[in-house]
């Protein structure tokens, strides 16, 4: 009887399990690891199983490297978890989901920003265009 | 370039890489172990020594195939049981398009998340001279096996190849470039003409469909024969290029094959 009312007490009550981005990393030196963990954990605490890990700053070759171990993903979305926001966006970017509708508004709105500073012509220089803008027919 | 098939082919390649014990045996640097003792007598040794394990370590090892070049983009699936020519390397790139990673981003891809031991993620510098500092046990891409076949024949420097288990594929390389010229003639230099006669015969067994060798299998003309007319035209082809009439008249080849 002792060890049911132990498992029951380990268990969150209405909560589920998560794939997010924890953050590590240093100052001014951001690093994500995708992860599977309980959705009330703490961001950064303990997890389940690390599924990948995404580093938002570009490397020499101006490549943002991103990994996916999608055969435990894809368990895991099976047993039912909800990825975060940016770990669908990251997973469309990837290729593994379609892609993500705020990926192209966003991909949209910047082009619309960057034609209209290239229209009028400006005082700074457009090295404002990020590297995600897929076409709008994508 | 795949390993021919061909039984009778393997053999010459392997007869041509002979078996000099002296550099097959030589001491080379490898782990730590207990020393294990075998009392033996002479003959017992160069028996052991010529037998099983001399031809053991002279086998040609087959290399992958070459990978068709692909360009497309940097999601990597890093699940484990996957084996690494299979694995999704993926880029997304700024305009949208979606595509797989060239080799070269795949093999640098692949070093970052399983790293090889003793690799380092860029090639060190030495493997883009031309290879004039020939350490050939490094030697483990298809593109470099081919650059070092390519400058061994360019310096006649076979014989630093030989009878290491690079010498069949070596062979085999030129064979299928129709380059086999230099190698005779290094051969005919040291002096070994059977090994020369032997490449002789391998190049017509691969190339069976060009007139001269028909030509010559319907005289069944003598394999030193063969050698000889192979040598007269590569000196003939010589001279053509460069008007020296020397290389015709005076020539240390013709005098090993006693012409």
């Amino acid at each position: 009887m002792v060890h049911i009312s132990l498992q029951l007490l380990k268990h969150y009550h209405g909560g589920h399990v998560a794939i997010r981005l924890a953050l590590g990393g240093c100052v001014n030196r951001p690093f994500y690891r995708i992860v599977a963990a309980y959705n009330k954990r703490a961001r950064d605490g303990k997890y389940i199983e690390q599924l990948g890990s995404y580093d938002p700053l570009p490397n020499i070759y101006n490549e943002k490297l991103v990994s996916f171990n999608y055969d435990r993903i894809k368990y895991w979305l099976a047993c039912g978890a909800h990825p975060t926001k940016p770990v669908a966006k990251l997973l469309g970017l990837a290729g593994f989901f379609p892609l993500h509708p705020m990926t192209i508004t966003n991909a949209e709105r910047l082009r619309r920003i960057s034609e209209t500073k290239s229209k009028h012509p400006p005082a700074v220089e457009e090295g404002q265009e990020t590297e995600q803008q897929p076409t709008e027919g994508a | 370039i795949k390993i021919p098939k061909s039984t009778l082919k393997m053999c010459i390649l392997i007869l041509i890489t002979g078996l000099d014990l002296q550099k097959v045996f030589r001491p080379v640097k490898m782990e730590m172990k207990h020393p294990s003792y075998h009392l033996m007598t002479d003959e017992q040794l160069f028996e052991v020594q010529k037998g099983v394990e001399g031809r053991q370590m002279l086998q040609i090892v087959p290399v992958l195939p070459e990978r068709k070049p692909v360009c497309d983009i940097l999601a990597v699936d890093i699940t484990f049981n996957v084996p690494h020519r299979e694995r999704f390397i993926v880029t997304r790139e700024p305009d949208g398009t979606l595509c797989k990673a060239t080799c070269v981003e795949r093999d640098w891809m692949v070093q970052i998340y399983f790293p090889y031991k003793g690799r380092q993620l860029t090639a060190p510098a030495v493997f883009e001279e031309a290879i004039r500092y020939l350490t050939f046990s490094f030697i483990f891409v298809l593109k470099i096996h081919h650059l070092t076949y390519e400058n061994i024949d360019q310096h006649g420097n076979c014989d630093l190849l030989c009878s290491t288990h690079h010498f069949g594929r070596m062979v085999w390389y030129l064979g299928s470039k129709i380059r086999i010229d230099g190698l005779i003639i290094d051969m005919i230099l040291r002096g070994l003409i059977h090994d020369a006669e032997s490449a002789v015969e391998l190049y017509h067994m691969m190339y069976s469909q060009f007139q001269s060798v028909k030509e010559a299998t319907v005289q069944q003309a003598s394999r030193i024969d063969l050698l000889k007319v192979r040598c007269i035209l590569f000196y003939l082809v010589v001279y053509c290029v460069t008007g020296c009439y020397e290389i015709l008249k005076h020539n240390s080849v013709f005098e090993h094959l006693h012409m």
